[in-house]
C-alpha cells in the first residue's frame, strides 16, 4: 500500500459557494485586464503554490479539461490533489492540455499551447502561471478590449520570455492562449487580446 | 511509508462499514474513545450509483437499479498522510464520517488491531446475524413445487 508522500491538500471548505465566488473573481480579472482581483476563500493549496492557483485549479478543471503541469508545480501532492478535487487527467505534453500551470515562466513551453482553430478558436489553452508576486517585476503598459486607455501592470518574477511569446500570441488574433497569474490569493487576467509593451517612459 | 495491510483487507472493512447499521457503529465508535481530529478532504455528499449485475453471475451485465450512497474522505490531523473514505449506504452523513475516521485508523498499525475487534468484527458478526434471519424468515415461507405423474390408464 503506498501513499503520496505528502499530505493530500484539503481543497475548497465549501465547494460550491467558493468555487463560484472563485470564479467571479477570475471573470472580473479577465475582463478587467491589468486590475488586479482578489479571490475570496481560497483553498488549503498544495505546496508552494499560491493559494490563487489552487482555487482557479479547481474552479476551472474537471474531468474534461485535460492539464499539463511544468516540472516546478509539480510539488509533492500537487498531482494528487488534482485528480483527487477536480478529476482532471494529467497530459504529458503542452500541446494535448486545455489548461497549463506554470510555477517557471521562464522556461515554460508557451509556443506549444494550443491556440485553437479559425473554426473553434475557443479550443484553446489557458495558461495559470504562479508568480511570486503581482508588482515589483518589469512595467509593463497594456492595451485593448476591457481596458478603456492603457493599464500599467508590473508582475514580478522572471518574466521576459514571457512577454515575448505573449507579443507573437497578439499576432494569432482570434486565435491564442489565454493566462491568469496568481501570486498569494491575488490574481491578473490576461486574455489574448490585449497588447503589452514595456512602459519604458516611467 | 508502509503500512502493514492489503488493498483485500482493506476492502474487506470498507464493506463492512458501508453496510453496517448506522447506530451500532456510531455507538461502537463512540465506545473507541475521543475521536480524533479531523480535516475534511471531501464533505459528505449525498448521490446515487448504478448498481450493475449478471444474471447467474456470467450473463451479460445489466442495470439492476440506483442506489444512494453518501461519500466523503478526511485526514487525521495526527497521521496527515493517511486519507479515511468511505462510501456507505443511505443518506446518513455521520456515519459516512464514522466509516471514513474508521478506515483511516484502520490504516494505521497502532490503532488497526483495537478497531477492528471493537468496531468492524462485532459488525461483521450483526450483519451476518441479520442475513441468517432474513434467510430463516424467507426459509420458512418456502415452497416445494413437484408434479404428480398422472396415472395413465
Amino acid at each position: 500500500m503506498t501513499q503520496a508522500s505528502a499530505p493530500l491538500a484539503a481543497g475548497f471548505a465549501t465547494p460550491v459557494i467558493d468555487s463560484q465566488s472563485s470564479f467571479r473573481a477570475l471573470m472580473r480579472a479577465l475582463s478587467f485586464p491589468g486590475r488586479v482581483a482578489e479571490i475570496p476563500s481560497p483553498p488549503e493549496a498544495p505546496t508552494d503554490w499560491p493559494p490563487g492557483l489552487a482555487a482557479a485549479a479547481l474552479t476551472l478543471l474537471d474531468a474534461e479539461a485535460p492539464v499539463w503541469i511544468d516540472e516546478a508545480a509539480r510539488t509533492p501532492g500537487a498531482e494528487a490533489f488534482l485528480r483527487f478535487h477536480a478529476g482532471a487527467p494529467i497530459v504529458a505534453e503542452p500541446e494535448d492540455a486545455r489548461f497549463a500551470i506554470v510555477a517557471a515562466p521562464q522556461s515554460a513551453p508557451f509556443g506549444a499551447l494550443a491556440i485553437g482553430t479559425d473554426q473553434y478558436p475557443d479550443r484553446s489553452a489557458t495558461a495559470l502561471i504562479a508568480l511570486p508576486s503581482l508588482e515589483g517585476g518589469q512595467p509593463m503598459r497594456l492595451s485593448g478590449p476591457g481596458i478603456q486607455t492603457t493599464a500599467d501592470v508590473a508582475p514580478g518574477g522572471a518574466l521576459a520570455p514571457f512577454w515575448a511569446a505573449w507579443t507573437l500570441n497578439n499576432g494569432l488574433y482570434p486565435l491564442g492562449f489565454d493566462v491568469f497569474m496568481f501570486a498569494g490569493a491575488q490574481v491578473l487576467g490576461l486574455p489574448r487580446g490585449v497588447r503589452a509593451e514595456a512602459a519604458a517612459g516611467e | 511509508m508502509s503500512e502493514n495491510f492489503e488493498t483485500a483487507d482493506r476492502a474487506d472493512w470498507m464493506g463492512v462499514l458501508a453496510r453496517a447499521d448506522a447506530a451500532s457503529l456510531k455507538r461502537k465508535m463512540a465506545a473507541l474513545g475521543p475521536a480524533p481530529e479531523r480535516r475534511w478532504l471531501r464533505r459528505p455528499e449525498i448521490g446515487a450509483v448504478m448498481t450493475r449485475g449478471r444474471a447467474g453471475g456470467t450473463g451479460q451485465a445489466f442495470s439492476l437499479g440506483e442506489m444512494t450512497v453518501t461519500r466523503c474522505a478526511l485526514r487525521l490531523e495526527s497521521r496527515e498522510d493517511v486519507i479515511g473514505h468511505a462510501y456507505v449506504q443511505g443518506r446518513d452523513v455521520e456515519k459516512a464520517e464514522q466509516a471514513a475516521v474508521a478506515d483511516a485508523m484502520l490504516q494505521i498499525d497502532s490503532t488497526r488491531a483495537a478497531v477492528l475487534a471493537e468496531v468492524v468484527e462485532p459488525l461483521r458478526q450483526e450483519e451476518n446475524a441479520r442475513r441468517l434471519a432474513a434467510r430463516r424468515k424467507a426459509g420458512a415461507t418456502k415452497v416445494d413445487f413437484f408434479t404428480m405423474v398422472r396415472a395413465e390408464g
